[in-house]
């Protein structure tokens, strides 16, 4: 029953993915005063890549038709991993490292893909995209830990799950030792880090091709029909499970009974949407920066994250 | 209460973080006088909490002489001098605040050291202000504009503040009157000071007075 659950769970979030990066999409249009295309357009563009065929250059090597495949696989298992809102899923034990890991592992093979191409904006893309990976990167696993290190388990979907039942606790009027400020710093740098890998607005925009600025799309560019979709899904996926992270922060509540699968489910729809709203939001107010100047918000997100550490060590 | 305490306690440290990242003036300033509103909440706090009547007048006096007149103040200078420009400072601004980050593990490290003392609303309260003045010390040495100096004096003092609430209630009201005022005081004539700086040098590079000039 619960493998069920924890399965089903998980392609909900792979089925979803798409919808919730159109939604962000279409609100953003929104804000800049345009008609907006619809949150399904998505699905819409992948199933017109898979139509088209791959093409590749011809010094394209094995790692070319592996990569991209590469990049996905990790973000499926992702979404086979976290506890987006049923309490048991399907690959149970996580830990912070093996989360950091994988998400690493994505952005070597997407840089592997750029770099084999030998185009000469794979290079470029690549470096950047190293740049800002290996600057966010420490204060995710920082963050993690704390999450580990305030609920004393280091299984994340037992950690999210003592942090559930504290903020059921809360409301129910009973309290011993719930603390406000450490979820607000890890909302706050979990927010930027978000902003961060997925490529959004104040680090990189990709819906622009200018060649100056691109970091995401530099990396993908040489990439077509089948392999593009790859990608494309991927980077979707990707900003689900960070979107979903934040969700789960920001109010906890993970079935723990198959009985209460929908309820948690709807909530956990509610809760993207909103967070949705609030990143195109956050998105349509700011301009995109300098590169040389991401490593000032990227340091603050490390340093908070630091200092959500220390709060959760209980000085 | 006491989890809403410490988390003002918390904003002071965010925003003094955020104070060394920001590479804005006018930023710099906002977040300040954000500041002195955290501080003078979490005096509220401490005040509700201990029921001493004179905690109730420091905040409104924090609240009047940190949080409206002293920004106003610095708002008025900022105008005057016109163009909106970036902070120069000696460090990149990355290492900065991971120093910062650096003086916040060694206070905390510090204070496990204070075994018997007995704290209001926690242990971390003392950590976030001693941090807060540690980096308020930072920003004082490694910025190169006088502007962004008074600034760091603004923020020590306000961990002084939270220092002083954090462990006993308070200082008297006549020795909060006199720091509050000696601030309003300092900040007029550092101003003062600021405006003929750029006046003689067209600039406000604390660097430009090392040259000598006719």
């Amino acid at each position: 029953m619960n493998l069920a659950f924890g399965i089903l769970q998980g392609l909900m979030v792979l089925i979803l993915a798409p919808f919730f990066a159109g939604f962000v999409h279409r609100l953003k249009q929104r804000a800049r005063g345009q008609k907006g295309v619809s949150p399904f357009q998505y699905y819409r563009n992948l199933y017109k890549l898979l139509k088209k065929e791959t093409v590749l250059s011809k010094d394209a090597t094995l790692v070319s038709y592996l990569a991209p495949f590469m990049y996905l696989l990790p973000h499926i298992l992702l979404g086979f991993m976290m506890p987006f809102f049923y309490g048991k899923p399907l690959l149970a034990p996580t830990n912070p490292i093996l989360i950091t890991y994988l998400m690493a592992l994505a952005v070597f093979f997407l840089t592997l893909y750029a770099l084999d191409q030998a185009s000469s904006f794979g290079g470029l893309g690549s470096s950047r995209e190293w740049f800002l990976s290996s600057l966010s990167e420490p204060a995710f696993l920082l963050l993690l830990f704390s999450v580990c290190l305030y609920s004393k388990e280091w299984d994340l979907s037992i950690a999210f799950l003592k942090l559930g039942q504290e903020v059921q606790s809360l409301i129910l009027g009973y309290t011993q030792h719930f603390s406000v400020s450490i979820p607000f710093l890890l909302i706050i740098s979990l927010f930027v880090l978000m902003l961060a890998e997925n490529a959004r607005i104040p680090f990189d925009n990709p819906e622009t091709h200018l060649e100056l600025t691109m970091i995401h799309e530099a990396n993908i560019l040489e990439a077509s029909g089948r392999h593009l979709l790859l990608f494309e899904y991927a980077s979707h996926l990707r900003l689900t499970v960070f979107l979903s992270l934040i969700s789960i922060l920001i109010f906890p509540y993970i079935a723990q009974e198959p009985f209460y699968f929908l309820l948690a489910f709807a909530l956990y729809f509610l809760k993207m949407l909103l967070l949705g709203s609030v990143l195109a939001f956050v998105e349509s107010i700011n301009a995109k920066m300098r590169l040389f100047r991401l490593p000032n918000i990227l340091s603050v997100a490390f340093v908070l994250s630091l200092l959500t550490l220390i709060l959760s060590m209980g000085v | 209460m006491e989890q809403l305490a410490s988390f003002f306690a918390l904003m002071v440290l965010v925003l003094s973080i955020l104070n060394v990242a920001s590479p804005f003036l006018k930023f710099a300033v906002n977040l300040n006088m954000l500041q002195s509103w955290m501080l003078s909440l979490y005096i509220l706090l401490v005040a509700i909490n201990s029921g001493v009547f004179h905690l109730y007048l420091s905040f409104f006096a924090t609240l009047v002489f940190k949080g409206l007149i002293v920004p106003i103040l610095l708002f008025r200078v900022l105008r005057r001098i016109g163009k909106e420009r970036e902070i120069d400072m000696v460090v990149s601004i990355p290492s900065a605040i991971v120093m910062s980050g650096m003086f916040v593990l060694v206070s905390s490290i510090l204070s496990t050291k204070l075994t018997g003392l007995e704290f209001l609303f926690g242990r971390f309260v003392f950590v976030s202000s001693l941090s807060t003045l540690l980096i308020g010390g930072m920003l004082l040495v490694i910025r190169k504009i006088l502007f962004s100096q008074i600034l760091g004096l603004l923020i020590m003092e306000n961990a002084i503040f939270l220092a002083a609430n954090s462990a006993a209630t308070g200082m008297p009201l006549i020795v909060e009157l006199g720091v509050l005022f000696d601030i309003l005081i300092s900040v007029l004539i550092s101003s003062v000071l600021l405006l003929r700086i750029r006046r003689s040098f067209e600039d406000i590079q604390v660097e430009s007075l090392e040259v000598l000039k006719e």
